[in-house]
């Protein structure tokens, strides 16, 4: 008892102590796994492309962990995805300035970011600190090759995508890339070729961001009929109202046409109404006559398209007139071919 | 004092010429749709070139009875107690305190009935709000083959202003919407600053704010209204602070660059100000500067301007044409711009010069439109480009009513 009473505030301060140490160590154990939890199910969202869900859960666990190059680095790809690129070159920097110098992924992925921003000079900066044996891989012949898009060194950046599809024929972005160039290059044989390859033989749309017009010139499916050597459309629309009164008459020689195969099987539909003859050759005339009801928007009609198995074949556009319920258009398209 | 005076007549003949050219083209194309682009249209066609067009009855009949009506008022030939109620009206002016009232009592409920459209969202109201953020996402220095983004990020201010939307209330419309409704207390300004008649301001407004033009699009944020605003405020500073003029006249054209195209009708408009004529030199000077200092930075930004230009004359006539389609619902502007010419003539001719720097700026802004098609590919007469023809055209109406007792109209 006297033993007890002797040694009774050492021993209270020994029962204090461990529990304190316990607790301690139990919540950081607790902690470690509630992050270990919560990176797993922000990896997960990032699988499942629920990126913007990912974001926060990884910044919440970078403010208890500011050093753990995991999280940095998907916070960094996250962000990346999510079109920020400047707060994720901020994380890459912390990322090569300390945790892991100059590693390839993290090089890469600070170039793709440059790319996003407009900076293509950066951009190829960046990719050369990569090391060698890394430089041949498709990603980083891909960036590098974007990059030289931005710089409009087309055939250098042609130079790179053929090197990628010699490796990997089938590589969806390669092809594309290259369906992109054939746009800036004005090439419409080479869009032929790719178009066919990314599209097939019959062609149906692929998502209806990229139905009207070609993805808005990012992936440009449909091409200028002004660039073409085989192809003169122009398209003139009425507009009428409901008791068939006419508003307007309105012709664009704005018109995107596909030079995909599919646009012979197309015009073989219809007759040939004359043939004619110019400095440019001899070209067979089509007409085709369509009547429509315009979807009505919020702002004006701006466009005229014409479908091929839900596929936009030919794209009038800059025609601007506001709508109402009830009118329609009848567009008739002239189509010259040269034979 | 003398040739001044003569040179103001002179060019006032050149104005109502070109202004009744300019305003015929629109009115035939609103009676006949297919008379003009069926002999000068791209497409080969079999049109029936005197199909009347729907707005013809309405605008025929209208113009009839506005114009008979005027004529009867100018020869005085109405009812007396009817010519002197006009007469009365036109000539009023109302106090400050009432003006603000009124002013309010017009805004607070436009307020009201718009702000539900600042929360639709823009991206399903506006393609063009997908290459405002890919335009975003590199401004304002990166690079990129997407002409359009480009072409956006070369109107800094517009960027600037939009993205500050964004920012600061996580809402892309707010600070356009805003612009708008500065757009409205500015023409007020400037329409009384023009008649010093507050009730003639309150007419203008008025005009405006029941435009469908300028309802369609004063909530929009790609279709905003700061291009116009800063330069109707341009205006209104050459009465106030002609310093600052420039400025805002350099801001529009960052804003949007289509109204660089509006230089002439800046200077006849100072042309007829009341200003020193040491003033007024000192103005195109300025402007002279101003529009210096732009091409340097569209050059050293390697802008994408000047590589969008093209010549193609028959674009001219066709451009004219959609004036009458593209502002098809605006009926008030329709059915009395002609009326509101001959008025505004008169007017000049009986010695209120400003009237014909007004009416160039009217007409001056469609012919503006019709310009851009001639010269660029890339650029076409969109219906929002109307909004300063709009605005012109309420300044316009609000300047019948400035009276003066020596005056007619």
């Amino acid at each position: 008892m006297k033993i007890f009473n002797k040694y009774q505030n050492l021993l209270i301060f020994g029962i204090f102590g461990f529990f304190i140490i316990f607790f301690t160590f139990e919540f950081a154990v607790a902690t470690d796994q509630n992050n270990d939890e919560l990176i797993k199910t922000a990896i997960n969202l990032i699988k499942m492309d629920k990126v913007d869900e990912a974001i926060p859960i990884l910044e919440e666990v970078l403010k208890t962990e500011p050093n753990n190059l995991n999280v940095i680095k998907n916070l960094a790809v996250a962000y990346t995805d999510s079109k920020m690129c400047d707060k994720a070159i901020n994380l890459y920097d912390k990322i090569l300035n300390g945790l892991k110098p100059n590693a390839a992924e993290i090089l890469y992925g600070k170039a793709v970011c440059f790319n996003d921003l407009g900076l293509p000079e950066k951009t190829l900066l960046t990719l050369d600190q990569i090391d060698k044996k890394y430089s041949n891989e498709n990603s980083i012949l891909i960036t590098k090759a974007n990059a030289n898009v931005l710089l409009r060194e087309f055939y250098e950046a042609e130079k790179y995508y053929k090197i990628v599809l010699e490796k990997d024929p089938n590589s969806k972005s390669a092809n594309l890339n290259m369906l992109l160039l054939s746009h800036h290059l004005k090439d419409q044989k080479m869009a032929e070729k790719y178009l066919v390859k990314i599209l097939g033989d019959e062609p149906k749309r692929t998502s209806s961001a990229c139905a009207a017009s070609g993805c808005m010139g990012i992936i440009p499916f449909l091409f200028p009929v002004k660039d073409s050597e085989n192809f003169q459309i122009t398209a003139q629309i009425q507009i009428r109202d409901e008791s068939n009164m006419l508003i307007a008459i309105i012709e664009t020689d704005k018109i995107n046409y596909t030079p995909h195969p599919i646009m012979n099987k197309i015009l073989a539909n219809y007759d040939v109404i004359e043939t004619i003859q110019n400095d440019l050759g001899v070209f067979e005339v089509r007409k085709i006559v369509e009547k429509t009801e315009p979807r009505i928007n919020s702002y004006f009609m701006d466009r005229v398209e014409f479908f091929y198995n839900d596929y936009s074949v030919l794209f009038g556009y800059n025609l601007a007139i506001p709508l109402k319920s009830g009118d329609y258009i009848t567009t008739e398209w002239i189509i010259q071919k040269k034979i | 004092m003398y040739d001044l005076s003569k040179s103001k007549n002179y060019l006032t003949f050149l104005i109502s010429i070109f202004s009744l050219v300019v305003i015929g083209i629109t009115l035939v194309s609103t009676l006949f749709p297919a008379l003009i682009i069926s002999n000068f249209g791209i497409h080969s066609n079999n049109l029936q070139i005197f199909e009347i067009g729907n707005n013809a009855l309405i605008v025929l009949l209208c113009n009839v009875i506005i114009i008979t009506f005027g004529i009867l008022y100018y020869k005085n030939k109405l009812p007396i107690q009817l010519q002197i109620f006009i007469s009365k009206i036109i000539g009023k002016q109302i106090s400050r305190k009432l003006t603000i009232i009124i002013i309010c009592i017009i805004l607070l409920p436009y307020v009201i009935f718009t702000t539900p459209e600042l929360f639709i969202d823009e991206a399903l109201q506006a393609p063009d709000y997908e290459i405002f953020l890919d335009a975003k996402e590199i401004f304002p220095f990166g690079k990129t083959t997407f002409t359009e983004a480009t072409e956006q990020n070369d109107r800094y201010v517009r960027m600037i202003l939009l993205i500050s939307s964004l920012e600061i209330f996580q809402n892309v419309k707010i600070i356009p919407f805003l612009g708008s409704i500065a757009l409205l207390i500015t023409t007020y300004f400037l329409t009384k600053e023009i008649t010093k008649n507050r009730l003639a301001g309150i007419i203008s407004l008025l005009v405006l704010i029941q435009s469908y033009t300028f309802l369609k699009y004063d909530s929009f944020a790609m279709y905003e209204n700061f291009w116009v605003l800063f330069y109707v405020l341009s205006l209104y500073l050459i009465f106030k602070n002609f310093y600052t003029s420039s400025i805002s006249y350099a801001l529009s054209i960052f804003t949007k660059a289509f109204t660089a195209i509006f230089l002439p009708l800046s200077i006849v408009f100072i042309f007829y100000s009341n200003l020193k004529t040491k003033t007024k030199v000192v103005f195109v000077i300025s402007y002279g500067v101003m529009f210096a200092i732009i091409i340097t930075i569209w050059t050293l930004d390697a802008s994408v301007y000047d590589n969008i230009l093209r010549f193609d004359l028959s674009q001219l006539l066709v451009g004219l044409t959609k004036t009458s389609y593209q502002i098809r619902f605006d009926l008030l502007f329709l059915v009395s711009i002609l009326p509101l010419t001959f008025a505004l003539i008169i007017k000049a001719k009986n010695g209120f010069h400003i009237a014909s720097s007004i009416l160039f700026l009217i007409t001056g802004s469609i012919f503006a439109g019709a310009i851009v098609e001639m010269l660029s590919e890339h650029f076409v007469i969109l219906p929002y480009r109307f909004v300063p023809t709009i605005v012109f055209f309420a300044v316009g109406v609000g300047v019948l009513f400035n009276h003066k007792k020596d005056e007619k109209l």
